[in-house]
């Protein structure tokens, strides 16, 4: 039964490796740390100091424990389920220099010692679709050359296109089962997965046959309950190749509601511009003096006509060198109720370092929200350390504001732009698993160096 | 996600459209009552809710 494991340290996939006849341990290619089995040591270690690990086994997923051996020269994890042991990268090297033993591993000390174990702390090559001996395609599959976009190979079944995910060797370490065939330990075989989620194309290659398989990616909960199995599926961990992706489906649809709203905001603001009518309802002007005891200034009354509408309001002031707070009253003259405002107006300019300079602005725009139809009159009360301050105020009803859609525009974009991520580093997931990881160009050139 | 996005798109769509029919906008403005009505003839004798406590310091 072929074993796919990730390391427990940075959770790449492990690689099988035959190191003696009969022997694998599981490396990773990442970090080079391996994987042996406590059995196929030649070495007996005396664990002491053993506490919980921070660990968990690679094969079956239980908490490790972390021991030292040779004096607490040495640390180790080790699995306490299955018996797994685990090396960091250049914990071996130092097994051997503390034991003495040149061949560590071997199936039984009894037999003839196997040859040296290839160094783990060096990664195996990563097989390539181009080392494959056997890449002929069945008749109804075509385009295994084919590569797309991220430059994995395709191929074709049944008007699926599958993309190349993994070239692996598995080796078989434990059989459970009945099979039609002769099934012994350490059988190898070079396959090729091609992906399509939920579907997966497999091929086994041996050196007498070229086996492909097809399969479909079934949801843990299915098989539990298909097979009545007591409490709950195990949490997932990771992305399976072909595990379905839950925002793919979600997407489009996402994409449909958010051009849908969209389109009706700015169709909306559209429809408004055209039948808003702008107009400008007040315009008056008033002079303020410093030497005036009471500087607070009442206007004409006019009339708001139509539905309820907001009011633009112009200022328009003679300051130069200096400031102005306008306070504002828009009193409704048929009633006791008033809207209260203000604005802070200034503008500085001057020459300095051979550059001419400007601060603030005569000028100020603003919005008076939802105003009712009704008779006005505008209330002006202006602060100013001007010694004299001259003061337009225009007013226009029913002015729709382009930054209405536009805000509008901003909060449907981001729940789609976030499932949209949401989808990208879920097929991120799935495939820095495979021989074709998605990276940036930055991180290549990370790797480059 | 499809469906609790559809509502909200309705929503802020909804909320866009209403917004322009009505005006509606940020802008703060205090809403009072019990304004005299002598202030046309006496415009001192209301003093607006934002006079009396700001002054600038800014500028040059």
């Amino acid at each position: 039964m072929a074993e796919s494991m990730n390391c427990p340290k940075c959770k790449a996939p492990l690689e099988s490796l035959m190191i003696v006849s009969g022997v694998v341990v599981f490396q990773c290619p990442a970090c080079s740390g391996a994987m042996y089995e406590a059995d196929d040591l030649t070495v007996a270690l005396k664990l002491v100091g053993v506490k919980p690990a921070r660990l968990d086994c690679p094969r079956c997923r239980r908490p490790m424990e972390t021991a030292t051996a040779y004096e607490g020269k040495i640390e180790l994890d080790r699995c306490p389920a299955c018996a797994a042991l685990w090396f960091d990268a250049g914990e071996i090297k130092i097994l051997r220099t503390l034991s003495g033993v040149e061949n560590i591993v071997g199936k039984n000390s009894d037999e003839e010692p196997g040859p040296v174990p290839a160094p783990v702390d060096a990664p195996a090559k990563r097989k390539t679709i181009d080392d494959e001996p056997n890449s002929k395609l069945p008749p109804e599959m075509a385009g295994a050359k084919n590569a797309d976009a991220d430059g994995a190979p395709t191929i074709t079944h049944e008007g699926r296109v599958y993309r190349h995910f993994q070239t692996s060797v598995p080796v078989t370490t434990s059989v459970l089962g009945e099979f039609p065939w002769i099934a012994a330990v350490g059988d190898t075989a070079r396959m090729r997965d091609f992906i399509a989620p939920p579907f997966l194309l497999s091929q086994e290659v041996t050196a007498k046959e070229s086996v492909w398989s097809a399969g479909e990616y079934i949801e843990p909960a299915d098989i539990w309950t298909a097979f009545a199995l007591p409490g709950e599926p195990p949490a997932k961990i990771g992305v399976g190749p072909v595990q379905p992706n839950p925002w793919t489906a979600e997407l489009p649809a996402v994409w449909r509601s958010f051009w849908f709203a969209a389109a009706a905001c700015l169709g909306a603001y559209v429809f408004f511009v055209i039948i808003s009518s702008g107009s400008k309802v007040y315009e008056g002007s008033f002079s303020v003096a410093a030497a005036d005891a009471e500087r607070s200034r009442v206007g004409d009354i006019f009339e708001v006509k139509g539905r309820t509408s907001n009011l633009e309001v112009l200022l328009d002031t003679n300051l130069d060198g200096h400031w102005a707070y306008v306070s504002m009253a828009l009193i409704d003259a048929d009633t006791d109720q008033a809207l209260d405002f203000g604005r802070e107006l200034s503008y500085y300019h001057g020459y300095e370092d051979g550059e001419s300079w400007s601060e603030g602005g005569r000028y100020e725009t603003f919005y008076v929200p939802s105003v009712p139809a009704g008779r006005y009159y505008l209330r002006v009360e202006p602060e100013t350390d001007a010694g004299q301050l001259s003061l337009r105020v225009a007013v226009k009803r029913d002015v729709p504001l382009t930054r209405l859609p536009l805000i509008a525009l901003a909060l449907l974009l981001w729940p789609a732009a976030w499932a949209g991520l949401r989808s990208g580093a879920f097929e991120n997931t799935r495939w820095m698993e495979s021989d074709h990881p998605r990276v940036s160009e930055d991180d290549e050139e990370d790797d480059d160096q | 996600m499809s469906r609790w996005y559809r509502f909200y798109a309705l929503a802020v769509a909804a909320v866009c459209g209403w917004a322009l029919f009505t005006g509606w906008w940020l802008t703060p403005v205090e809403r009072l009552t019990g304004v005299p009505k002598s202030v046309r003839d006496n415009p001192g004798s209301y003093r607006s809710h934002y006079s009396g406590y700001h002054r600038y310091y800014g500028g040059k």
